[in-house]
């Protein structure tokens, strides 16, 4: 979130555009009203100013408390503080976001989402962080949304190869995906302990992590060609870019493979390489953070592309200027490597 | 103190009618609204701030009903106090 700090000048100022008055006027008004504000409320304990909110001066009594290092009692002495709530104008709008969203019941069915998201209320007391918690319920209630989002990149870089190879790569991911987002909720449920909350959450975060990269595994199994084994296996990343001799060609994928291969003699080859160029695969644009290497792990899996993508766009060298365009070339084994 | 006494005070330290300063608020509260509306925080010096809180959704069980209910996610606004002005009052 970016948050900008605005004074109360900014706000004057903002103040006389919005509503037509001079800018002396805003400003004072301005200052005046928080110096009244700021008096009345010592005399007062509670100001009631009409369209902006409520200020109450609030006495916190002394409490004890734990140290959280080395567990001893602690007293934390009474003091004042003073609560702003606003009123029901400033509320909507900063609320605007969420207005379409209302309390509803809850059903014995939506148990699940009950148990973590009581987890997560019960431990926020004790975890003053607000950045950890949200990745927990969000990802327990939609365990496929992030999974689904580092795989379409993937899918859309080769699309065809992916045409290549159809049938079955689509069909092991739903079922995998299902199987991992049960055993995440499962331990959920059957645990209520409150000692071992701390064990459960770090559990469904090493399961939500393992959940993620089985499924990004799941398609380099799919892409790759050991198709007889769906489960998420190791593969070689060398292997996603070497297409149809290992697989079990169909008739449309030699085929596609041959045509590829009389585009080929268009392009200028690598000299001694084990692959050619036939065409191109996509475009990327070098920036500070992605590199001609690091798209290349991205796009084909393995470095050692890199000769043919510096090849294919004339490249001396793979250190490439940010901003410079890149184009990726279509890989395809040579004829005379085929086993 | 209410908001007419507060509103008739403010109203004669600038010499502007009571009716005026009402509308000077409600224009006040109306940028405060598009700045915070924004993700920014209104720093009021010698006072505090005014920032965005989110809240996650929570699961909470209706006291007269005892059903289970869940509170959708929503932004608050917060003021804080600065460390001057907490010193003295305290």
């Amino acid at each position: 979130m970016a948050k900008g700090k605005v004074t109360l000048q900014m706000l004057s100022e903002m103040m006389a555009n919005n509503s037509g008055r001079s800018k002396s006027s805003a400003e004072s008004f301005v200052r005046t009203f928080f110096a009244v504000l700021k008096d009345a409320l010592q005399r007062d304990n509670i100001v009631k100013v009409k369209g902006f909110g409520t200020f109450k001066l609030v006495v916190v009594s002394p409490r004890e408390s734990i140290n959280v290092n080395n567990g001893e009692r602690v007293s934390i002495a009474g003091y004042n503080k003073i609560t702003f709530t606003p009123d029901k104008m400033l509320k909507d709008r900063v609320n605007k976001a969420f207005a379409q969203f209302d309390t509803m019941v809850l059903e014995d069915d939506d148990l699940d989402i009950v148990t973590n998201a009581e987890k997560v209320e019960k431990a926020e007391p004790q975890v003053s962080a607000e950045p950890q918690t949200p990745v927990v319920p969000q990802e327990v209630a939609e365990p496929e949304a992030p999974a689904e989002e580092p795989a379409s990149p993937v899918v859309e870089d080769e699309p065809r190869i992916v045409a290549l190879k159809q049938e079955t790569a689509p069909e092991p991911e739903p079922s995998r995906v299902e199987e991992k987002a049960e055993p995440d909720e499962q331990p959920a449920p059957t645990e209520t302990s409150k000692e071992q909350q701390a064990k459960k959450r770090t559990l469904k975060i090493i399961g939500i992590v393992l959940f993620v990269v089985g499924v990004l595994l799941g398609f380099y199994a799919a892409i790759s060609s050991g198709k007889q084994e769906p489960e998420p296996t190791n593969v070689n990343k060398a292997d996603s870019i070497v297409m149809t001799p290992e697989q079990k060609a169909e008739q449309a994928a030699l085929d596609s493979i041959a045509q590829l291969r009389a585009a080929a003699k268009d392009y200028e080859q690598v000299e001694g390489g084990d692959m050619l160029i036939a065409g191109t695969r996509t475009y990327r644009r070098i920036t500070r953070s992605h590199n001609l290497v690091r798209y290349c792990m991205q796009i084909y899996g393995t470095k050692k592309v890199l000769p043919y993508v510096m090849k294919y766009n004339n490249l001396k060298s793979e250190y490439v200027p940010v901003g410079k365009d890149v184009k990726f070339p279509i890989l395809i084994e040579k004829q005379d490597s085929i086993k | 103190m209410s908001n007419k006494e507060f509103i008739s005070e403010v109203a004669g330290k600038i010499t502007t009618t009571p009716q005026q300063c009402q509308k000077m608020v409600n224009e006040l509260a109306d940028t405060l609204a598009s700045v915070l509306e924004l993700d920014n925080e209104v720093v009021v010096a010698g006072l505090g701030s005014f920032e965005t809180r989110q809240k996650k959704e929570r699961v909470m069980v209706n006291p007269s009903t005892g059903k289970k209910m869940l509170v959708p996610p929503k932004v608050v606004i917060n003021f804080k106090m600065s460390s001057t002005y907490k010193n003295k009052i305290n």
